[in-house]
């Protein structure tokens, strides 16, 4: 027992130290959230593939040592490029309409923008401090998922936000 | 333990083959099947994970199972060489197909996704969306002019009720959904709409306004969801009423239901296939990682089934040949399991069987040896013990075996005996000449049976043996030829002296009895006879009747006399020396007996040589007196006469012989043997003089013999007689049967 909570602080104290380095490093909640497709990705979704973006919104939780994020919610935006029209298609899970937007960038700050605003709106509930979006590889065409899986190009993963 | 049993079985390799066999199969199922679903993402990761996992599994299992085998094969242990020759058949037999099956996949792979699409059906594709493409821009463009008709046409007026009704006109003429009109910099001036519900224009981008401040038009098709879109024209009108200069007019306008159908359907078909097209390459990227990780696991499954099948088959083989080494090592009686019903069951069944066999011959030949070497005990405690000697000697006439009993009659040594044939065993023992002589000569003539007589000097002296001679056909285990067998000569030869001995004492001693009585009592009778008739008629006679009867029964009792000394003489002589051999100092009886004939040696050169290393004899003193006595008394006898009579006397130990004997020579210069007594010369009543019994010598004889002695004469160097005696130092005693075969053993002073 003395020696876990020697290292319990030991770790306080490292990560008060490192914290100014942190804080000057801390970015805003936009910037973290900012959704940075790869070459790859782009080549993809101008070639008709779907992307899907999962929003999850959870409460932080520490027990002594360890820490976990409960879920609390989750959303999904759907990026696809429309042929007929040259633009880009943002869809929210929850909502009939969507946005059109000309270029791919315009699009992922979109739902980066979508997802702050949500946070906000469940932040204020109480019950979230904290929101993730990641691209959802399992939704992708089966052909695609192995080569998602293996590769980093499709990793697409803010972390949990704010940090 | 039942449960750890459980678990080893469970773990074996049949049972372990098995369960990747069934996990192989569940695999390629999963992977197929998350191909072919959409919503099988997740499905198709883990699957792939636990894929590559058990691929992982099966290499560090093959590794494990390689490096086995090779450490097996470098220590060269049984069955190791076999089962790498098996794993090789294997590997070639898998590998090669596997190879070409995979490679020939593999293009029939990449053949099969590409003819799926053809230039002509991308043609039709890239048509079907330009044609898309071209009916809508026509559409857009016929609502572009309508708007820009609009545009020009509209008034220039501050009355905002009247730009609204102005705006709604627009909107009713041109069907559009809504009209609206805004500065340069996005504020919203006037709009209409057709859904009264809704209060807020539907705003357009930045890019619009970028477009109005050059003064250009601005088009798009919008999807609005997804069976809905709606074109969106935005005309700048350069107005300098209404205190602006720029202004824009946008109509939105929903594509008809109809063109909408056809246009999502069109879209939507357009993005499957880009998709499918652009997956093309990922697609068969997945099916090749697909089909290596499940023709690598089956192929990795395949070399491991034929590691353990070679192992297993080899199993029995390498166990056949352990029980082999085992038996070869000794240790007979070693069993194999039997596991199974094929001919290797039935190979390792017979083993047993001959292993089982092999163990009871050996225990049978151990029993036999057994029994020989009991028989062989047996044999050699007989022979040991067996009071006559016996010789074996091979096919070729060398003495293989030789008893205690022959070592003692002989007084020979066994180690120098030992693989001499009969020569060179009388050259060795001089003293046995005769008697090896005799056994060459039996032996020579392969005579059956024979058998002879032979006398002998032996360590107690004079011997008589009878010697007996038989072949002996045995088998011989050194030959080839079962049906050949060596024929050995065994001799055996008892010493029949104490018995001759013994004999010839019962025989004298009879005769002596039988003349002392038959011969000596009428002698009394006679005598008395004689002394009555002279007592009885001597008075009655006179003058020379009484001459005559005085003469005559004189002479009657005189004769009588003499015959009575006869018979007690032969009685005498006939006597058998009784034992009680005590230690005697030959030289001191020599000395008194001389002394007692000093009178009658006077006139006699006495010539004493009596050596001072003759030890003390075991000899009965008053029988060896009464023999010196008659030698000497023999020897003045014969000096009687002589010019010059010389008498040698001489003792000393005997050499050149086995045994320790005694010499004793006396020599005289007398006239010597007669030829015609010589060999005759100790029989009784043989006598060159005219007095005497004739005894005297064949007393000598008599008592010298039963001392174990010899005794014998021979022309003296001084031209008379010399008289050799020769006594053993350890006489035995001979007196009718108190001979000791065991005595020898321990008569070693």
């Amino acid at each position: 027992m003395p020696s876990a909570i020697r290292y319990y602080r030991l770790y306080t104290a490292f990560f008060l130290c490192c914290l100014p380095l942190y804080s000057a490093q801390a970015t805003t909640l936009a910037d973290q959230l900012q959704i940075n497709l790869s070459n790859e990705v782009q080549i993809a979704v101008n070639n008709g593939v779907k992307l899907v973006f999962d929003c999850n919104y959870s409460e932080h939780q520490s027990l002594w040592l360890t820490s976990r994020h409960e879920k609390r919610h989750h959303h999904q935006f759907e990026l696809q490029r429309h042929s007929l029209s040259n633009r880009y298609v943002v869809r929210r899970d929850d909502l009939e309409t969507q946005r059109i937007f000309r270029s791919m960038s315009e699009a992922s700050a979109y739902i980066s923008t979508q997802a702050i605003l949500l946070y906000e709106f469940y932040h204020k509930q109480g019950d979230t401090d904290s929101v993730r979006i990641t691209l959802n590889k399992y939704d992708l065409p089966g052909p695609m998922r192995l080569g998602s899986f293996l590769t980093g190009s499709w990793s697409v993963d803010s972390g949990w936000a704010p940090k | 333990m039942r449960i750890r049993e459980l678990i080893k079985t469970a773990t074996g390799p049949i049972y372990v083959i098995s369960a990747c066999t069934f996990v192989l199969f569940v695999l390629s199922f999963l992977i197929i099947k998350s191909l072919s679903e959409e919503s099988a993402g997740q499905l198709q990761y883990w699957t792939m994970l636990f894929g590559s996992a058990g691929v992982a599994l099966l290499i560090f299992l093959l590794i494990a199972s390689c490096y086995s085998l090779y450490r097996q094969y470098v220590r060269n242990e049984i069955g190791s060489r076999l089962t790498v020759k098996l794993v090789g058949i294997f590997l070639f037999l898998t590998v090669i197909p596997f190879s070409l099956i995979y490679f020939f996949s593999i293009q029939f792979l990449n053949q099969g996704v590409d003819s799926w699409f053809d230039v002509r059906v991308e043609q039709a594709v890239q048509d079907a969306r330009l044609l898309g493409q071209t009916s809508l821009e026509g559409i857009k463009d016929e609502i572009t002019v309508d708007v820009e008709t609009y545009a020009k046409n509209l008034p220039e007026t501050s009355d905002a009720s009247q730009l609204l009704r102005t705006l709604r006109e627009i909107r009713e003429l041109g069907d559009f959904t809504e009209v609206a009109l805004y500065q340069d910099d996005g504020t919203v001036v006037a709009f209409s709409k057709k859904e009264s519900s809704q209060m807020l224009p539907d705003t357009p981008g930045d890019e619009v306004f970028t477009a109005l401040r050059i003064s250009q038009t601005y088009t798009s098709l919008e999807p609005i969801t997804k069976n809905t879109q709606q074109f969106r024209v935005v005309v700048p009108i350069v107005a300098q009423a209404l205190e602006r200069n720029f202004y824009g007019l946008q109509a939105i306008k929903l594509l008809p239901l109809r063109y909408a159908t056809l246009a999502s359907s069109v879209e939507t078909a357009l993005n499957q296939y880009d998709q499918i097209l652009f997956a093309r390459g990922p697609l068969k990227f997945t099916l090749i990682l697909t089909l290596t990780l499940i023709s690598l696991a089956s192929l990795l499954f395949s070399i491991l089934t034929a590691v353990y099948l070679s192992k297993r088959l080899v199993a029995p083989i390498s166990n056949l040949a352990a029980g082999t080494r085992k038996i070869a090592a000794g240790d007979y009686g070693t069993s194999l399991p039997v596991s199974s019903n094929d001919e290797l069951g039935i190979l390792t069944d017979s083993f047993n069987d001959m292993s089982q066999k092999i163990e009871e011959a050996q225990q049978v030949a151990s029993l036999s040896q057994k029994e020989t070497e009991q028989q062989k005990g047996y044999l050699e405690a007989v022979l040991t013990n067996l009071s006559s000697g016996v010789f074996v000697f091979n096919r070729e006439g060398y003495l293989e075996i030789c008893n205690s009993a022959a070592v003692d009659i002989l007084g020979i040594s066994t180690l120098d005996s030992l693989g001499k044939n009969d020569l060179e065993l009388s050259q060795q023992y001089t003293q046995l000449k005769q008697f090896f002589n005799l056994v060459g000569e039996g032996i020579r003539s392969a005579a059956p049976e024979w058998q002879d007589e032979s006398t002998v000097l032996g360590a107690h002296g004079r011997q008589m043996l009878i010697v007996r001679g038989t072949l002996l056909h045995t088998a011989s285990p050194n030959q080839q030829n079962n049906d050949q067998t060596s024929i050995n000569h065994v001799v055996v030869f008892d010493d029949v002296t104490g018995l001759i001995q013994a004999q010839r004492d019962a025989a004298w001693g009879e005769v002596a009895r039988r003349l002392a009585h038959e011969i000596k009592n009428p002698l009394t009778p006679i005598q008395l006879s004689a002394e009555r008739i002279r007592i009885k008629l001597g008075d009655h006679v006179s003058g020379e009747s009484r001459e005559t009867l005085d003469r005559s029964t004189r002479t009657i009792v005189q004769q009588v006399e003499a015959m009575k000394e006869m018979v007690d003489a032969f009685s005498s002589y006939a006597q058998p020396v009784r034992a009680q051999l005590q230690p005697l100092d030959l030289n001191q009886l020599i000395k008194d007996l001389l002394e007692l004939h000093a009178t009658s040696l006077q006139s006699i050169e006495l010539n004493i040589e009596l050596q001072d290393d003759v030890p003390q004899i075991k000899a009965n003193a008053s029988a060896l007196r009464q023999v010196l006595n008659n030698l000497i008394i023999n020897a003045c006898h014969a000096l009687e006469g002589q010019n010059e009579p010389r008498l040698r006397i001489c003792t000393g130990l005997a050499s050149k012989i086995a045994g320790r004997y005694v010499d004793v020579i006396i020599e005289d210069s007398g006239c010597g043997i007669p030829t015609d007594i010589r060999e005759s010369l100790f029989d009784p009543y043989v006598s060159s003089k005219a007095k005497g019994s004739g005894l005297g010598l064949a007393i000598v004889k008599r008592i010298v013999e039963e001392h174990s002695g010899s005794v014998w004469a021979r022309d003296g160097e001084q031209g008379g007689t010399a008289m050799h005696i020769r006594l053993p130092i350890n006489a035995m005693e001979t007196y009718r049967g108190n001979r000791n075969q065991n005595t020898l053993h321990s008569d070693s002073s």
